[in-house]
Order: structure tokens, then C-alpha cells, then sequence
């Protein structure tokens, strides 16, 4: 995406047609032409042309800021989604640790999902390529930011929801049960129940967009005094650094 | 919170009559130590164990607490261990008569957790948040 270089004006054409009634008495009236016309055909009345330049670039660069807000909510969903994980990783259950190693943080947008981070069998996040795909997110509508553990075992019982659920306690060595102190069923509704005051703080930043459309605005005025025009660049690729940077 | 609100379920749940549907779904009536349970599921079969678990932090003035709780269905059968899940959900959902609290179904279908013993019992659960305002 190379930089975005729009013109801020507005362009809007107004004509002003002679009613026939009035051209109809001005072809009775006496034909003395001062504008050169042939006698008989006076002109309009009235004509009054007002120029606003540019609302097609207006919209462009309304377009640029759709992005960016996009673009802010997907980068808002991924941090919240890396948090939540690194903070139900430590609390799960870990014996070979293929629990751990399957939850994922996935980012669903524009009819595709992009899988931001994974865990580690010591329970630590491991980021994924962050990069969201800009064509996409031109067409996405909504987003959704998933936190999941898969595990099942070799019976095809849905392990990673027994441990979540299972909070009966017993002390049967039959029964599986966590091993590891500190570990245990609800390991992903814990953290989310005592974070989700935060990151619903979190998503309030979205509508902060302010800070990076000035420092990603140039603005420059091109002739004198009256006539002077604005033209106000918007560099898209800068928009998206800042916007990324203040996640971040 | 969540002990107290275990025990107000443990209560409700201990007077229904023989023809609410929770009672008509298990086939008997709930009595405490019998075929009610609070804190670990007992090895009897048609049972029904309330398990408390963290819910969110209370307020910092203590007007707002947050309490989860878990309920259990055991039974011999798989649809009655469903049916009468569901009819916890039915029942308790948005429930305010049985504590200061208003109980909130976390889920709107209950949950097939595992078999036991050989699959002669089936397991099924409900989660619930309760939400309790001071005033």
C-alpha cells in the first residue's frame, strides 16, 4: 500500500436555469445585445457556478480512516486474545503439555481467521505472525476474537472440556485429575471472569483515533491568501504504524 | 458469597415437590445428604452436586459480588441426565427467589461431561453466575 495523497476540497456544481416563461418575455424585449449574442437569443438571466473541490477525496480518506479503525480492532482483539491466553496457560492442566500446545488465539474477519498465537507445553504464548491482511479487512463486517483449547484423547473423549468442567474433586488415581498445583478445571472462564472489566476498558481505546491521524496528516497549502487551497495528505502506511504502535 | 448461594440453592432445590419438573424428570425428590450434594459428587447414582467455583471480583466497596456455581445431574440414564440439566436451566434462569442474587444460566443447553463407572452413569452439567447488588 503506497502512501495516500488526496486533495481535501469539495467540488459541487450549481445551475441556475431560466424559467421558460422568463426566456419567452426576454425574446419579446427589445434585442440590444451587448455580449455579442445574436439578436433575438438573449442568454440565462442569472448564472452562478460554485466549485467545491474534491468530495470524491473526501471520501477516499473517510475510507482510510475505515481501515484504520478496522485495522485498530483487529490489532485491540489480538492483544486481548494473547493476554487471555497467557493468563489461562499457567492455570491448565499439563501432563505431556498437548493441551497447552493447542490453545490458540484466532482472529476471524472479513470470511477468513488468522491463528495470532499458540500456547507452550511451559505455558508460555508463542505470537504468531501478527501481520492482519489488509484486502481482507477492506471487506470485513464484523470480527471475532476466539481463545480455544482442543484436546481430545485416543477415545475420542473431548479432553480439553472435561478440564475445564470437571470440578468434582477426587482423589481416585482412576480418575484423571490435575497433577500439577496450581492447574485445574476452569482454566480459561477463571481469567476471563476476573479480566474482562480491562479489556472491556481496552476497547474504549478504539475510538481514540486522534493522535494517529495527526501524526499520520500532512497538511499543505498551495496560493495566496483567498485562493488558497489545502491539500491534506493522509499516509495510509503511517496511519497503520501509528495506529499499531499505540496498541502496542 | 458463592458457599451462601450454594447453600440458598441447596435449600430451594430441597423444597421443590414431587411434580416440579426437576423432581418428575430424576423420579424422586431432592432431599439434602440423599440425593442432594454440595462441594463432591458421592458415588450414588441419580444424584444432583452443587459445586461453587470463583466468579468475579466483588466491588471495592463491596455493593457488587459475582458468584458461579456448578450443577451436577448423575443418573442411569443419558436423557434423564439431560432433561433434568435442563430443567435446572429452565428453572434457575433468571431466577431471583432463591437468594438476594439473580441467577444467570451460563449456558442455554446443558453440557455431557463424562461417563463413569463403566457407563452405567452419565454425567451432565449447567454453569450459573449470579449476580447480587447490595442495597
Amino acid at each position: 500500500m503506497g502512501p495516500y495523497q488526496g486533495v481535501f476540497s469539495m467540488s459541487m456544481k450549481l445551475d441556475i436555469k431560466v424559467p421558460t416563461f422568463l426566456e419567452e418575455s426576454l425574446s419579446s424585449a427589445p434585442t440590444t445585445s451587448t455580449s455579442g449574442r445574436p439578436e433575438g437569443r438573449p442568454g440565462p438571466a442569472m448564472s452562478l457556478q460554485t466549485h467545491v473541490i474534491g468530495v470524491e477525496e473526501v471520501i477516499l480518506n473517510l475510507g482510510k480512516l475505515s481501515l484504520a479503525i478496522k485495522y485498530k480492532a483487529a490489532m485491540l482483539l489480538s492483544a486481548i486474545g494473547i493476554d487471555l491466553l497467557s493468563r489461562a496457560l499457567p492455570l491448565t492442566p499439563v501432563d505431556t503439555g498437548k493441551l497447552r500446545e493447542e490453545g490458540e488465539v484466532v482472529l476471524q474477519f472479513g470470511g477468513t481467521y488468522k491463528v495470532v498465537a499458540t500456547g507452550s507445553k511451559e505455558g508460555n504464548v508463542i505470537s504468531k505472525d501478527a501481520e492482519v491482511p489488509i484486502s481482507r479487512l477492506h471487506a470485513a463486517s464484523k470480527m471475532n476474537m476466539i481463545v480455544q483449547f482442543y484436546r481430545t484423547n485416543e477415545f475420542g473423549e473431548d479432553i480439553a472440556l472435561w478440564a475445564h468442567e470437571d470440578l468434582n474433586y477426587s482423589t481416585s488415581q482412576q480418575r484423571p485429575h490435575a497433577l500439577t498445583p496450581g492447574t485445574g478445571p476452569k482454566y480459561l472462564e477463571t481469567p476471563w471472569i476476573n479480566n474482562k472489566g480491562d479489556y472491556v476498558g481496552m476497547l474504549y481505546e478504539l475510538a481514540n483515533l486522534r493522535d494517529s491521524i495527526k501524526r499520520a496528516t500532512k497538511i499543505t497549502k498551495y496560493g495566496k491568501s483567498k485562493t488558497a487551497v489545502a491539500v491534506i495528505t493522509l499516509d495510509t502506511n503511517k496511519l497503520l504504524e501509528k495506529v499499531a504502535r499505540r496498541v502496542r | 458469597m458463592s458457599d451462601l448461594v450454594a447453600s440458598s440453592l441447596k435449600t430451594y432445590l430441597d423444597n421443590l415437590t414431587a411434580t416440579n419438573t426437576i423432581c418428575a424428570e430424576l423420579g424422586a425428590v431432592l432431599t439434602f445428604g440423599s440425593n442432594l450434594f454440595i462441594g463432591i459428587e458421592p458415588e450414588t447414582t441419580n444424584c444432583i452436586t452443587i459445586i461453587p467455583y470463583g466468579g468475579g471480583p466483588p466491588t471495592y466497596d463491596g455493593s457488587r459480588q459475582e458468584s458461579n456455581l456448578q450443577v451436577r445431574v448423575k443418573t442411569s440414564a443419558v436423557k434423564s441426565s439431560f432433561e433434568v440439566s435442563q430443567s435446572l436451566i429452565n428453572t434457575l434462569h433468571n431466577n431471583t427467589s432463591i437468594c438476594a442474587g439473580r441467577f444467570s444460566a451460563i449456558q442455554s443447553t446443558p453440557t455431557m461431561l463424562s461417563v463413569q463407572e463403566a457407563g452405567d452413569n452419565f454425567i451432565t452439567i449447567s454453569n450459573f453466575s449470579i449476580r447480587h447488588v447490595k442495597i
